[in-house]
């Protein structure tokens, strides 16, 4: 049995058990604008912090799972996210998203991001088209070609399709730092919305080249592997924030990673994901208020680099 | 940056811990019928004649099938896209199990070995209840696939040799790719019971032909 979640319903249910002790800032000062990033080739703002779904959103037909992923996903909404970003490779999490997003009613909010995952270059529309009816959308707004895979022929059709009006921006991923001279020569060539690569604080390839190329191209960045699959906070485990971040208004590791890669002038948006509210509530907080500037960002790759 | 084993794992422990309360919960009210048929094999290679003992094969067989329709299909291949291939080579299993049990018998096993087998099973099946904290986390043989795999492993041992390494083919492929997943997951006493079983499979491929007189 299926018990559906509606947004009053769930903000109700906060109230009710108490869950909103502590609000992301995105809540508590509602009068504050969320951080936001230009498209370059369109210039529609996106807030710079989205949400992944692999592994988080993997939950199958399990009815529990999936109301607690429910509420995750609305206070994602809640906080002021857009982007939410899945692939086919991610097992059940596209058919995951699109019943969550129906449920809670928050297709109007929804910046739906996906990938093409085959390596048949012919079956492109067909992949689309299995996409959007697990999302149960009318047009993705952004479909990427999945880590390269098939990308010549993928990225013509999708190419096409975005020239039909059926997509609304087309991309391509890596993950990893895995083919990063490949993802260059793509940039270079080819007329793209979106890149997506791993960047974080202890994964700076990306810095010597693709970064300053997507700046250079107007290419939008979304940072995939925000917190390094988790082992970022392994390796701070136990540590208190570096003093001056506090005082900067870093709330805690999360909010210091994130502020980090979304404070680089060519990012557009970060996404980690989580199944938890409490690790949700940190990654919107790094959604509202200031980023640090150079100097800071070499202070925070200094501290990190000393634990 | 290099892939780590669990970068290929598209889920989380959580959720796999949940498909052994979501099959309790979808077994209920039949589910503690497991366990007794169980029991009811184990005094069946104790005290039956060798057609009655033919009923063991034809119950693994069963179980195998269960395991493949509910566990695996319904549950787990939704998010792990290996283990539906997998639900197909346990369907096969279980027609092997059927095959056996028209061919030959399993001997009779004396009470001793059987509850020492009894009793490490039993500690097997404990493993993922103790790390989900519930006991509705059971994993029992004939209805959950490492168990499955392990127990039919240990009967195995009741049949002649050369009857046994076709039907401990896929038991070993199963506890291979479960012991990697569990191992990606870090789910350390869940990840006992495959790696008993590969184990128990190496043991049962060299033990010795067990002959008993009543087996002709």
């Amino acid at each position: 049995m299926r018990l559906p979640i509606r947004r009053r319903h769930f903000l109700l249910g906060l109230a009710a058990t108490g869950v909103a002790v502590r609000w992301p800032r995105t809540l508590a000062g509602q009068h504050e604008s969320p951080i936001t990033r230009a498209i370059p080739s369109t210039g529609e703002r996106l807030p710079v912090i989205g949400m992944g779904t692999w592994r988080t959103f993997n939950v199958g037909n399990d009815p529990v799972l999936l109301d607690e992923r429910a509420r995750v996903l609305e206070l994602f909404f809640h906080s002021g996210g857009r982007l939410v970003d899945a692939s086919p490779m991610y097992g059940s999490a596209e058919s995951v998203v699109g019943e969550l997003v129906e449920r809670l009613d928050r297709s109007d909010d929804l910046f739906a991001a996906t990938k093409v995952w085959t390596r048949d270059e012919r079956d492109t529309r067909a992949a689309v088209a299995e996409s959007e009816a697990l999302w149960g959308v009318g047009r993705f707004d952004l479909m990427q070609v999945h880590n390269l895979l098939g990308w010549e022929g993928h990225l013509e059709t999708l190419q096409a399709m975005k020239a039909e009006g059926r997509l609304r921006y087309i991309g391509v991923t890596t993950s990893h730092g895995r083919r990063h001279e490949e993802l260059e020569r793509i940039m270079t060539r080819e007329p793209l919305d979106f890149v997506q690569l791993t960047y974080n604080i202890a994964d700076r390839e990306a810095e010597a080249r693709l970064l300053p190329l997507a700046r250079e191209k107007g290419i939008a960045v979304i940072a995939n592997r925000p917190f390094q699959g988790g082992r970022l906070f392994d390796r701070v485990r136990s540590q208190p924030l570096p003093g001056w971040a506090g005082d900067a208004g870093v709330s805690g590791w999360a909010d210091f990673f994130l502020r980090f890669i979304v404070s680089h002038p060519a990012m557009t948006c970060a996404i980690p994901a989580t199944t938890q509210l409490a690790h949700m509530r940190e990654n919107m907080d790094a959604l509202y208020g200031q980023l640090p500037d150079e100097t800071q960002r070499q202070r925070m790759i200094n501290d990190f680099q000393e634990i | 940056m290099d892939y780590a084993l669990n970068d290929f794992l598209m889920f989380t422990p959580e959720v796999y811990l949940r498909l052994f309360e979501r099959t309790h919960l979808a077994l209920e009210p039949w589910f503690w019928a497991v366990p007794v048929a169980w029991l009811v094999m184990a005094l069946l290679l104790w005290r039956a004649p060798p057609r009655a003992r033919r009923l063991v094969p034809v119950a693994m067989a069963a179980g195998w099938g269960l395991t493949a329709a509910i566990f695996m299909l319904q549950f787990y291949a939704p998010i792990n896209w290996p283990v539906g291939p997998f639900a197909w080579l346990f369907a096969l299993e279980a027609l092997l199990l059927v095959l056996l049990a028209l061919r030959v018998p399993p001997v009779g096993i004396g009470p001793v070995v059987l509850i020492c087998w009894v009793a490490v099973l039993l500690a097997l099946s404990l493993m993922t209840a103790l790390e989900a904290g519930t006991w509705q986390a059971l994993a029992l043989p004939g209805v959950t696939p490492d168990m499955t795999a392990v127990t039919t492993a240990v009967l195995l041992m009741a049949w002649p040799r050369r009857w046994r390494w076709g039907l401990l083919m896929i038991p070993l492929l199963w506890c291979g790719f479960s012991v990697l997943v569990l191992w990606a997951l870090k789910l350390w006493w869940p990840l006992i019971v495959p790696a008993a079983g590969v184990l128990i499979i190496l043991i049962a491929t060299f033990w010795p032909t067990s002959e008993s007189p009543d087996n002709a």
